[in-house]
């Protein structure tokens, strides 16, 4: 085949991602990408458990997610784990929380290795 | 982002690249061309085994360091506590790079095999149908080495699973850029050990030229479609690209590469029409000299590699 030829044919290989995605730029490193409860948000019930959401996919075993009372005191009795089907989400089960403001402190590292870490705040009122 | 966590990458990239572009070459460029001018074996045969039996050790040192330094740093301890057997076993056996990294000293241990045996019955008398079997299998070897390093790299982080389009283009570029760098020594080498004066030998070397002139044209052009896909995903836009400390490495890859370019422009319009003749001996030494130019800048190239997929890219969350 004629040079020119196979140079269509490999800028074609290797440009056919960007014509099928678009220029839609992805977002890379795991970021909490949004959490139940939401970021911030105030719920009326103690919810059921903590659902992290990040943007990346991460590796249950070296993530850590604590949730402390007003004090700082901790909550939580850990058994974070994967949700089933989505590599990207952590739910950590929570005991039954009294009224009043927690915080979510979260340590991740996606699949690609890379740590982050967080936190944030929700309040139970109902 | 450490120095020593950005060059153990870098040489793993390295020698996954010398690995699978030799043996590339080889396959693609220098046996045809002997073939097509009457002779036996290339004499970049031995070499390019060499460069593979080399390429893999280093792979496997670089590699043994990436896990260690990886293992540290996802488990947060210090490098001397990493080493302890509980830490290594979850990394190991609960991660997706522990994962690939386990099959990919599979491999490695297997294709040490192949090359070891490929050694030892080396200089048979033309290409028996067993030696083509094993060297298909090598090769296979050597290209799954190189391309699973997207595996466990940004691209395959995505949200949704590991087939994605982003993943599409850092697999082709990977790929690429193995053809393009890791076969510019050996290329070097038969331009080294041409003779101007030897009819046959010209002959040889610019039915070499021409088909790696082939190979590298297929091999930018792949390289930098895929790059550019990649720098969407990571970079996102013009801000990005000036404005953080990810977006500028991007710049000078990009740099380097264009630099590469210019001497590969070079070799394929002006030095390689002119292996005839009275012009034949600068214009292999120029040919030659170029090579090297571009591998060294393929050196650096890989550098700035290694520090890029240490460090996030410059699209946040």
């Amino acid at each position: 085949m004629k040079p020119i030829a196979l140079t269509f044919a490999a800028a074609a290989l290797g440009a056919a991602p960007a014509l099928v995605a678009g220029t839609h730029a992805a977002q890379a490193h795991a970021f909490l990408s949004h959490a139940s409860p939401a970021v911030g948000s105030t719920v009326k019930e103690s919810p059921p458990a903590l659902e992290l959401w990040y943007t990346e996919e991460v590796e249950p075993a070296f993530c850590k997610v604590e949730l402390l009372d007003g004090a700082g005191k901790r909550v939580d009795h850990g058994g974070l784990k994967a949700a089933p089907g989505d590599k990207a989400e952590l739910i950590l089960p929570v005991p039954h929380l009294a009224p009043g403001t927690y915080k979510v402190v979260w340590h991740a590292v996606s699949v690609d290795t890379h740590r982050t870490q967080g936190d944030f705040t929700f309040t139970v009122a109902p | 982002m450490s120095v020593l966590g950005i060059l153990v990458r870098a040489l793993h990239y390295a020698s996954a690249i010398g690995l699978f572009g030799g043996l590339l070459y080889l396959m693609a460029v220098a046996r045809p061309a002997a073939r097509c001018t009457g002779m036996r074996d290339p004499i970049e045969e031995r070499f390019v085994y060499r460069q593979a039996r080399l390429s893999l050790a280093l792979l496997v040192v670089s590699g043994a360091l990436w896990l260690w330094l990886v293992a540290a740093s996802i488990a947060g301890t210090s490098l001397g506590d990493a080493l302890a057997p509980d830490v290594l076993d979850a990394v190991l056996g609960e991660t997706r790079f522990g994962q690939i990294w386990l099959a990919r000293c599979a491999g490695a241990a297997l294709l040490a095999v192949l090359l070891a045996f490929l050694q030892w019955r080396a200089p048979g008398p033309g290409h028996t149908k067993a030696r083509r079997v094993l060297d298909g299998a090598a090769f296979a070897l050597a290209l799954l080495l190189l391309a699973s390093i997207a595996l466990v790299g940004h691209a395959a982080a995505a949200v949704g699973g590991v087939l994605n389009w982003h993943l599409a283009a850092d697999l082709v570029h990977i790929t690429a850029a193995g053809a393009w760098l890791g076969s510019l020594a050996p290329l070097a080498l038969l331009l080294a050990r041409t003779s101007a004066s030897d009819a046959s030998a010209l002959a040889v070397a610019r039915a070499t030229v021409a088909r790696y002139s082939t190979l590298g044209i297929v091999s930018v052009s792949a390289l930098a479609a895929g790059g550019i896909v990649n720098a969407l995903y990571m970079v996102g836009d013009l801000d990005a690209l000036i404005g953080t400390p990810y977006g500028r490495l991007v710049i000078a890859k990009i740099l380097l590469l264009l630099a590469m370019l210019v001497g590969a422009a070079r070799n394929y319009l002006v030095h390689a029409p002119r292996l005839r003749g009275d012009a034949a001996p600068m214009a292999l030494a120029r040919l030659r000299q170029t090579a090297l130019y571009e591998l060294a800048l393929g050196v650096a190239v890989l550098l700035v590699v290694g520090a890029l997929v240490s460090s996030a890219p410059a699209t946040m969350g």
